[in-house]
């Protein structure tokens, strides 16, 4: 909290103070280093680049060890040393946007197409085609060329997928031993408001709980229910029937936003959901640690069941609401590794990307430290891990534990408990999904910035009520609907469109 | 001719003359000068299409486009409208509960305890502004809050929630506020309290005055100096709001933004949420010219009314 209030005196002076330090900034160029041509490992003397990631969760005590042992592997290889930067989730998007503003060293940057986006348009990140072409073998080798740089707009390509889960699908988590302790037949909820019978013979056995996860930031129960492709921003019309229909439509206008938003209201009056669902921003998993929460509304696909028992400590029942996931833009942009333009070598820090994409060892010491002293291996024929003895996910000295936003954790180990073929799994998962009709369109919005914005005001004030449960939609939606109106939702729709329409004809 | 080197030479001694208080000025003018006046240069990126690979003065020119947004829908005139109201009614409160309570505290006739009152009405100055939001929060909370909870229901009436009413939270964070700040200005409202000749106070009770009358007709006429000190120096940063009240405080509840809104919270959000930094300082331009003409006319008012007192 305080860092946000910093972050907020900063950014106030920012506006202003810019002038500085901007100038300056600006002259991190892009165009010398292209110059420096092919790199082979022979030729490089002198000082080993250190290359900067920044990725997001929680500090780790010895990220210190960790690097020295990374960069073990990374100097001989390719002169090169790394150094992570972990920013805590609370404040990571403002710090990230300050520290890109700022003239800070970044070279690599975990994030997600639709702020990438925004990054490209002020120029704060690199286009990556040529460097994947140049040093992307791993990743043409894991995506092929095309997925490899699918995040792009006009051949600027911003980013490059995670090896995780494409697409997954809108699930009710329950808790396990509730479940069982009122005998609740699962194979009868069948879509989410056959949770309402369930709710209500949990609550009348648990009244102090909370049936229903619900808060106010991004994380709300009607965002992990919807389906519709947001074609990089949901909040400049969607496409609610992504399979079928290619006709972008007005997402906070449509039936299913309404019917969603009204069923959540009701529950929130029933009191399936917390009375303070409107300010919450606390993330479900404490809510659930402290023993409160009956259930909540998540994405499913093979690896939610063992990382929701290991993070909570219970376990839960499943039912999914759809048979397959769907493989839209979003699922190759939702997180992305990004090159920043204050990068000093770009080469270097594509080089280094693209190795770790490739090696199992650098991803294992990334995610789970080092073996033998934060992790030993239990199975090696299915690389299934656990802690060594004496340590505990209290005093464990690196345990970053975050494998998707990493960027190939199918070639990493598994934590104790996981499936054992999970990564089999979660590939055939993939090969599941049903492909969206617009898959690989992303919007650019750049020549709408001021109606963009004009629209995320309106957006921040009613969304997080109305799909949280905690605003009733028959006052709200109406004054929200006209207020979209006169931002001018209408001509960005109808620009959306045209891009797509576009898309799609040279598809 | 003559003149103009009269004029000329009384200048240079007064440089002489004076020159330490002038070497005492320069650090505080330096402070000035970079802090306040070199940034200005920045005002230039309202005006751009800002884009950091090419630099600020490279970047294209883009009119007066960016600050279309902020018209764009009813936004520029609600957070103008709050800011200003908000201070205004900042002010008022709390020169009138801070007077009130200053005068209170100076009839106490123990001074011990008149300490410790005075004490105790300064600590919430002295307090971040994230724990008064959980104050607050302890308060007024759907599901916990002791007002909810507690003191509504001995009225029968029935809880209210308040994070997403927004007609309450003009009174929410007049009261809030006026509890955080009131022990400064009640401090030097204080210190003038005390500087006031006894000799008055002895004069009226032997004419048989009340201690209304004395209030009214010694104490407040005593404190007009400080009161106009005090308002004018409130007057010049009426179009700052307090970030941190109206941002945290209301928890950032969206549908309390039509009375929560204000210019700071306004700008942060467009910079840090969108990332446009066009657009912000748009945002931030608009404030400080709506903020000059505000200065400018109060002065004007308040040299119309009594000249000494206008700060220029």
């Amino acid at each position: 909290m305080k860092k946000k209030v910093l972050a907020g005196i900063l950014a106030a002076t920012m506006a202003f103070s810019m002038a500085a330090c901007g100038s300056t900034g600006s002259s991190s160029d892009s165009g010398s280093s292209a110059a420096s041509g092919s790199t082979a490992k022979t030729e490089e003397k002198g000082e080993p680049y250190t290359v900067t990631m920044v990725l997001q969760g929680s500090q780790q005590p010895d990220e210190e060890r960790i690097e020295e042992k990374i960069n073990e592997i990374l100097e001989p290889e390719l002169n090169a040393k790394l150094d992570i930067v972990v920013l805590p989730w609370a404040s990571a998007s403002q710090q990230l946007q300050l520290m890109l503003s700022g003239d800070e060293k970044i070279d690599l940057l975990y994030t997600s197409a639709t702020t990438a986006v925004q990054y490209m348009h002020s120029g704060q990140i690199m286009d990556m085609s040529e460097l994947i072409d140049k040093y992307g073998t791993n990743l043409k080798d894991i995506y092929g060329e095309d997925i490899a740089k699918t995040n792009q707009i006009d051949g600027f390509v911003y980013g490059v997928p995670n090896q995780i889960e494409r697409g997954s699908i809108p699930a009710i988590f329950m808790r396990k031993d509730l479940v069982e302790k009122y005998n609740i037949n699962t194979d009868e909820i069948k879509e989410p408001k056959d949770m309402e019978k369930v709710f209500e013979t949990v609550q009348a056995g648990e009244p102090d709980m909370t049936m229903l996860f619900s808060s106010n930031n991004s994380d709300t129960p009607l965002s992990r229910l919807s389906r519709a492709d947001g074609l990089g921003d949901a909040n400049t019309g969607a496409l609610m029937d992504q399979t079928n229909s290619t006709t972008v439509e007005n997402y906070f206008a449509s039936d299913w936003y309404k019917e969603t938003a009204t069923m959540l209201h009701d529950w929130y009056q029933k009191g399936y959901i917390s009375k303070d669902a409107g300010t919450n921003t606390e993330n479900w998993r404490t809510v659930c640690k402290a023993g409160n929460l009956f259930s909540l509304f998540f994405a499913y696909h093979p690896g939610t069941p063992v990382e929701f028992q290991s993070s909570t400590g219970y376990e839960f029942e499943i039912v999914p609401f759809y048979d397959q996931p769907i493989i839209n833009s979003s699922s190759y942009g939702g997180i992305i590794f990004s090159v920043a333009q204050n990068s000093e070598n770009p080469e270097k820090a594509m080089q280094v990307l693209d190795y770790i994409y490739g090696s199992p060892e650098v991803m294992n010491l990334l995610n789970w430290g080092e073996e033998g002293t934060d992790y030993v291996v239990e199975d090696e024929e299915n690389g299934i891990i656990n802690y060594p003895d004496g340590v505990t996910a209290d005093n464990a000295g690196y345990s970053f534990n975050c494998g998707w936003e990493l960027p190939n954790q199918f070639i990493a180990y598994k934590w104790d408990g996981s499936d054992p073929q999970l990564w089999d799994k979660m590939q055939e998962f993939n090969a599941s999904g049903i492909e969206s009709k617009a898959l690989g369109f992303v919007f650019d919005n750049s020549e709408y910035a001021d109606q963009v914005s004009a629209l995320n005001n309106v957006i921040s004030q009613y969304n997080g009520a109305l799909s949280s449960g905690s605003g009733d939609p028959e006052e709200l939606l109406p004054q929200f609907l006209e207020a979209l109106d006169d931002a001018g939702i209408d001509d960005v729709i109808a620009a959306k469109q045209e891009q797509l329409d576009a898309f799609l004809a040279k598809k | 001719m003559k003149k103009a080197e009269v004029k000329k030479g009384k200048k240079k001694n007064v440089l002489k003359e004076y020159w330490p208080l002038y070497l005492m000025m320069l650090p505080a003018l330096l402070y000035l000068l970079i802090n306040n006046y070199i940034p200005m240069a920045g005002m230039v990126i309202a005006f751009k299409k800002l884009n950091f690979a090419k630099g600020i003065w490279a970047s294209p020119w883009a009119g007066l486009k960016n600050f279309k947004f902020l018209f764009a829908s009813k936004d520029a005139w609600i957070i103008t409208r709050n800011t200003l109201l908000y201070n205004v009614a900042f002010i008022l409160v709390n020169m009138v509960v801070g007077i009130a309570i200053a005068i209170l505290i100076t009839e106490v006739r123990n001074t011990k305890l008149k300490k410790i009152y005075q004490s105790a009405i300064l600590l919430p100055f002295l307090m971040s502004m994230v724990i008064l939001s959980y104050i607050v929060y302890a308060l007024l909370s759907a599901e916990n809050g002791l007002v909810n909870n507690s003191i509504l229901p001995l009225f029968h009436i029935d809880p209210i929630q308040w994070y997403q009413k927004p007609k309450y939270w003009p009174a929410v964070l007049i009261i809030a506020n006026c509890w955080k700040g009131i022990g400064y200005g009640c401090l030097i409202y204080i210190a003038s309290l005390i500087g006031i000749d006894p000799s008055f106070y002895e004069a009226a009770r032997l004419d048989g005055a009340s201690k209304w009358q004395e209030i009214t007709k010694i104490t407040l006429p005593s404190l007009v100096p400080t009161i106009i000190t005090l308002l004018l120096l409130s007057i010049g940063r009426i179009f700052y709001s307090d970030f941190g009240l109206f941002y945290q405080v209301p928890m950032n509840s969206g549908v309390l933004f039509p009375t929560t809104n204000v210019i700071d919270t306004y700008v942060y959000r467009a910079l840090i949420e969108q990332g446009n930094i066009s657009m912000s300082s748009a945002a931030g331009v608009y404030q400080s010219l709506v903020g000059f003409c505000v200065v400018m006319l109060s002065n004007w008012i308040v040299r119309r009314v009594d000249k000494d007192q206008a700060l220029f």
